[in-house]
């Protein structure tokens, strides 16, 4: 049997990286990247060899085993969601995004209502008491930070939380919360602990 | 219910449908790569993986999708079609994609 891999050496400075205190590196890169601990280098654009294959396996296997379990955690404190919990209105052109934010949500105490696209939300909105919604900024026709505005105008009590991969770059910020007057902004994928933490700071404030 | 039992068969239910899913958006966007060199439609598809990915904890599916959709932004940006070399790099990349769940979806 092979023995268990704790650490691999960094290719910049060959020091030791300790595969359970990792740090990922976010460059736009085609390779899995940790961050080195001892001379902050990444390993994006460096070539692995001679490190061994099953670093490269562990790596990924680790970065899967990470996120399911933060995904796990996230959730594991959920309490079903009570008549006087919150509504939240998730709005997104994709079904999956749609399904697994549903659940989630629920999960973390919330009622749920979903919309397809931004017309969908307004109707629903119209039809249905909604605290929160919580909407993809880029959909067909009209997108998430035009849906925003439209709802600010209807009704401002409403908490707008505004969701992309683009958040990742400060100006796409910016925009969502200065000019599209957002409450928030999460970035996808959806990271759950943060979604927890956003969902219970715009219901502490609509509170 | 407490959400320690009932999490792992609704997320594993959502995983395999997400799975499921994936093949189709592997299949569509080869047929695009091979049928096109708009980056437009291009870049929709692999910023949609790019959100989806890491959301169903496949992080590495949005760290490759990631990087496709940058190179389709310059193709955009440039008003350009997608060249022979970048369609080469991205085809690879969708095989990545497929490989990077193979373990977990066989």
């Amino acid at each position: 049997m092979s023995e268990a891999i704790t650490s691999l050496p960094c290719p910049t400075c060959t020091q030791p990286i300790r595969l359970d205190a990792i740090e990922w590196c976010h460059c736009v890169s085609t390779a899995l990247s940790a961050i080195c601990p001892s001379c902050h280098s990444c390993f994006c654009g460096k070539s692995l060899f001679p490190m061994r294959a099953e670093w490269q396996f562990e790596l990924r296997a680790l970065r899967e085993r990470q996120t399911e379990e933060k995904f796990k955690r996230a959730l594991d404190t959920a309490a079903p969601a009570s008549n006087k919990a919150p509504t939240v209105l998730i709005v997104d052109d994709d079904e999956e995004i749609r399904l697994i934010a549903e659940y989630s949500v629920q999960q973390m105490g919330y009622r749920t209502l979903t919309a397809k696209n931004a017309e969908e939300a307004l109707k629903v909105i119209e039809q249905s008491k909604t605290d929160i919604v919580l909407t993809d900024a880029l959909m067909p026709k009209t997108d998430g930070r035009q849906l925003c505005r439209l709802i600010k105008l209807i009704d401002p009590s409403i908490k707008v939380i505004v969701m992309s991969s683009l958040y990742t770059a400060l100006r796409y910020r910016t925009e969502a919360l200065n000019t599209f007057h957002a409450d928030d902004y999460l970035t996808k994928p959806i990271n759950f602990d943060k979604l927890r933490a956003v969902l219970a700071k715009v219901s502490a404030v609509a509170a | 219910m407490t959400m320690t039992t009932a999490f792992p068969d609704r997320f594993q239910e959502l995983q395999q449908r997400f799975l499921v899913g994936l093949n189709r958006r592997v299949t569509d966007l080869t047929a695009t790569l091979s049928a096109s060199s708009d980056p437009e439609p291009l870049m929709q598809m692999f910023h949609s993986l790019t959100g989806i990915g890491g959301t169903y904890g496949f992080p590495r599916i949005s760290e490759i999708s990631r990087s496709c959709e940058a190179l389709c932004v310059v193709c955009i940006e440039e008003h350009r079609a997608i060249r022979a070399a970048e369609k080469e790099q991205l085809l690879t990349a969708v095989v990545q994609i497929q490989e990077s769940v193979l373990p977990i979806a066989a």
